[in-house]
């Protein structure tokens, strides 16, 4: 049975993840390169979540991200990325298992001043398989490490792009989303070679 | 990282500490009482025509406390969920308490698009927030953006887009399966596409 629907072709949709620590731009991120003012579900972090929290270092952010926010990149007629940002605390996790099911791949948002915070996404996507690129979001008073210092410091795989990026810049966000896909691209080629 | 004290704290509930919140209901229960007493001797001065201002009747106030204080309400005893977690039950009232759809499954990235049985309003028996869906979903609309225009949890539109769907109302499209990459030209669509934005 054959409904007819309106106009437009149905587009694909493509999940790509933005994960990391606590306050490391996620959102900003998203919002860097959504076309659209992004979707979120927030709750301000309250007296309950102070000490849940920890602060240290990003004491001027104020709300914290508890479900998740996501923006849209329509490209062309046939395609459209969505950007999740996953849930940047522990204690939301099971949310990450079906966002990252079906997921092209991930943007894991590293802040040096706190690296140990993008651990736990980072083993995440290891374990699961899903591909991913490093981006070491600049902050303006962390002091500057080179991408070797960074990279061991993670001990990331060497096949693993490792980007700097500022995330509130829209083309230095949209170059992680390039390197993320041309990652993914030759881990796709690499398994078919045809 | 900090774990603050106790929030986190598995294990038995200890005997004192069941003591101690009893003991502070009592004490609330007696404060309450005595609350309540005070305001009916104030009215009933105010009868009298000695003094006072007219208070309206109906429920007590209990003392303002901040949200979130779990110390509060001491008697409360749910250290897994605060008043700041929202409202957990509440949402799904809406789907009759039913938390997994009927038919199908939906990825938040699947497209979800009313069809012309829909358009026809052949639908039957459908809330206002299914009919909701349909409004939104004439032209091809991702579950999850669904959810965000809805203000619904994500759980609550699977349930109500379940029912649509066994009503034959709408058209699912569903994104790429797990583990199956989509293909290198639509990769490097994307790639050219972002590139140019």
């Amino acid at each position: 049975m054959d409904y007819g629907r309106s106009s437009r072709p149905v587009p694909t949709a493509i999940k790509i993840l933005v994960a990391g620590g606590f306050g490391a731009g996620k959102t900003t991120l998203v919002g860097a390169v959504s076309e659209i003012r992004p979707l979120q579900t927030e709750e301000s972090l309250t007296a309950a979540g102070v000490g849940t929290d920890d602060l240290t270092g990003v004491e001027r952010k104020s709300t914290t991200t508890v479900a998740m926010d996501f923006g849209r990149i329509t490209i062309g007629q046939d395609v459209v990325l969505y950007l999740f940002g996953t849930p940047g605390q522990d204690r939301f996790w099971f949310l990450w298992d079906e966002l990252a099911l079906g997921a092209l791949g991930a943007v894991v948002l590293a802040d040096t001043r706190r690296l140990a915070d993008c651990f736990p996404s980072i083993d995440y996507f290891e374990r699961r398989g899903t591909p991913f690129v490093v981006a070491v979001n600049c902050f303006d008073d962390a002091s500057s490490y080179t991408e070797g210092e960074v990279r061991e410091a993670l001990d990331l795989d060497g096949h693993v792009p490792l980007l700097l990026c500022d995330a509130r810049d829209r083309e230095s966000s949209k170059a992680v989303l390039i390197g993320l896909v041309e990652h993914v691209l030759a881990l796709s080629t690499a398994q078919s070679p045809s | 990282m900090t774990t603050p004290p106790g929030r986190h704290a598995a294990g038995q509930p200890d005997r004192d500490r069941v003591e101690r919140q009893w003991a502070e209901q009592q004490r609330a229960d007696q404060y309450r009482a005595s609350w309540n007493e005070h305001r009916n001797e104030h009215r009933n001065e105010h009868r009298d025509g000695q003094s006072g201002e007219l208070e309206p009747l109906g429920e007590q106030v209990w003392p303002e406390q901040r949200r979130g204080d779990l110390a509060a309400e001491p008697w409360v005893d749910h250290t897994w969920v605060d008043r700041d977690a929202g409202p957990v039950v509440r949402p799904y009232a809406m789907t009759g308490g039913r938390v997994h759809p009927a038919s199908g499954s939906f990825d938040v990235v699947a497209m979800v698009v009313a069809n012309r049985a829909a358009l026809q309003d052949l639908g039957y028996g459908l809330q206002p927030e299914h009919r909701a869906i349909l409004a939104y979903a004439r032209e091809p609309l991702a579950v999850a953006e669904l959810a965000s225009h809805l203000d619904l949890a994500l759980g609550v539109v699977r349930v109500l887009l379940g029912d649509l769907l066994g009503q034959g109302l709408i058209e699912m499209y569903h994104p790429p399966a797990a583990g199956e990459l989509p293909s290198e030209s639509i990769l490097k669509a994307v790639i050219n596409g972002l590139r140019a934005l």
